[in-house]
């Protein structure tokens, strides 16, 4: 069957323009469905084996990360499982989807670079799944998956150029400018799926601006990088997070403990800041901070990125040289007055109310 | 223009100034337990307070502690716009099957609970930018001494 898709590798996407005006898309997606049950059934092909867990293991991978409402698409995995990863079952489907030119297409798309995908191992394979259901879609969330699936570098490209493409184009001719290495399923679930209404367009802004956002998340979060699909990232942002805010209670209760025997003056901590004002007050400055920032033993990994941020002002200390420091507090309650005369009053009273309420 | 670290710091050591001026030196636990508790408001207040109103987050903060402190009584779960905003969050569409994560960070970012899920997500990263600097640079400092 694969010798017979591999003969016919010319056939242009309009055949399978036309074959898929033929056909509906559900109907499709049934009888590849049903080639699929009937594919496990026949173990026809030695990598038959491999089929299997994969469908079983991409399909569940592959449901929670679909963020559309609309039923007919779920059903899409297991046609872009078939399409992508085994050409084989595409072409044992050419048959019965009446057209060569589907396996053609199908084979050309699932040529080279799919062949080096279903090589490369199991979770490129997902990725490459994942990333191109999603091109199924009408909404086509490609950094999502690009940011999950370290495989988007492959099919990176190819997405891109169908983003761009189905973005803009809602009618059939987006099939035809596509190259052919582009999966043919793609072609069809472009085009049926440009439900372009408002609607749906709205929902891939909106999700392209989440995963856009996401993106920026992961950056910030250390650790991010490793974990890959949206759920696994927010535990992380979360679990961050609630590391933070303890820290902060920690540090809190070291404070209350600690301080009633520590006295230390503001103009102390300002050093660094001065720089800011001194343009304006020639004082000289003196820095009688430490210059060596000793941090608590708390370097879990989860702030080592704040503790480098931390960092890095302090290490400005040093550098300051100066005078006494009396000069230093008028100067900076000045400027600070007058940055932030709008600001102080209102703090103020808010302590005020803190202090004077008990707060508890 | 001040840093918003600098803006934070100044004011947190104010208020932790202010603290051991009124505070005795009894060492109690309860007083030592009452004194982490207000070097923690004190520390999200004046973080809050140096962000300003830009920031949702920031704008919740404030908001709970001038509510905490003049009306204890008050809910603001219940006033108005927090109903149309909880209303127009649960209308979003619910493509995410991570509800239970987005849950979760609504619960810890404060202010989330009338975002939606992008806005969340902005948020979120502001939140966590200033938490850094909250937790680690004036109070190591502080206990540098």
């Amino acid at each position: 069957m694969l010798r017979c898709v591999a003969q016919s590798t010319t056939s242009s996407p309009e055949k399978y323009a036309v074959m898929g005006m033929d056909m509906s898309v559900l109907e499709k997606q049934t009888a590849v469905l049903q080639r699929l049950y009937q594919q496990q059934e026949h173990s026809w092909q030695p990598q038959e084996a491999n089929i299997n867990p994969t469908i079983h293991q991409n399909m569940p991978n592959l449901q929670p990360a679909k963020y559309d409402q609309c039923l007919d698409e779920i059903s899409l995995p297991s046609f872009a499982i078939s399409g992508r990863e085994q050409q084989q079952h595409i072409g044992f489907a050419c048959p019965e989807l009446t057209s060569g030119s589907v396996s053609a297409v199908s084979n050309n798309s699932s040529k080279t670079k799919h062949d080096h995908q279903i090589n490369s191992g199991m979770l490129k394979r997902e990725g490459t799944v994942s990333n191109s259901t999603r091109k199924r879609k009408a909404e086509f969330d490609v950094e999502e998956d690009c940011k999950d699936k370290g495989a988007e570098r492959e099919a990176g490209e190819v997405q891109s150029d169908i983003t761009v493409k189905t973005d803009r184009e809602t009618s059939t001719d987006t099939s035809s400018k596509e190259s052919i290495q582009k999966p043919d399923y793609i072609h069809v679930r472009a085009r049926r799926g440009q439900a372009t209404d408002s609607h749906s367009l709205a929902e891939r802004a909106r999700r392209e601006k989440i995963s856009k956002k996401m993106k920026y998340l992961q950056d910030l979060v250390p650790g991010c990088n490793k974990v890959t699909g949206k759920a696994g990232m927010l535990d992380e942002i979360i679990n961050y997070v609630q590391s933070l805010q303890k820290q902060v209670e920690f540090l809190s209760m070291k404070l209350a403990a600690l301080n009633p025997r520590l006295d230390f003056s503001i103009d102390d901590f300002f050093s660094k800041e001065i720089p800011a004002y001194i343009a304006s007050f020639p004082t000289q400055l003196q820095v009688s901070n430490p210059t060596s920032l000793q941090y608590n033993p708390l370097q879990e990994g989860a702030i080592s990125c704040g503790v480098d941020i931390a960092m890095s002002p302090s290490q400005m200390l040093p550098q300051k040289e100066g005078s006494s420091s009396v000069p230093i507090t008028e100067v900076y309650h000045d400027s600070s007055s007058a940055h932030q005369a709008r600001m102080l009053p209102t703090w103020d009273s808010e302590w005020q109310n803190l202090f004077s309420a008990g707060f508890h | 223009m001040p840093s918003i670290k600098t803006r934070f710091t100044y004011r947190f050591i104010r208020a932790v100034q202010k603290l051991n001026k009124n505070r005795g030196v009894s060492s109690s636990m309860k007083e030592t337990y009452r004194r982490y508790h207000m070097i923690r408001v004190a520390s999200y207040a004046s973080m809050a307070s140096a962000v300003g109103s830009k920031r949702a987050w920031s704008q919740a903060v404030l908001r709970k502690i001038r509510n905490h402190t003049l009306h204890r009584d008050l809910k603001k779960k219940c006033g108005i716009h927090a109903l149309i905003r909880r209303r127009k969050v649960s209308e979003n569409p619910r493509n995410n099957l991570n509800f239970h994560q987005e849950n979760d960070l609504r619960k810890l970012v404060p202010g989330g609970e009338d975002m939606d899920f992008c806005r969340l997500l902005n948020e979120t990263a502001h939140y966590i930018k200033c938490l850094r600097t909250q937790g680690l640079h004036p109070k190591t400092q502080l206990l540098e001494r």
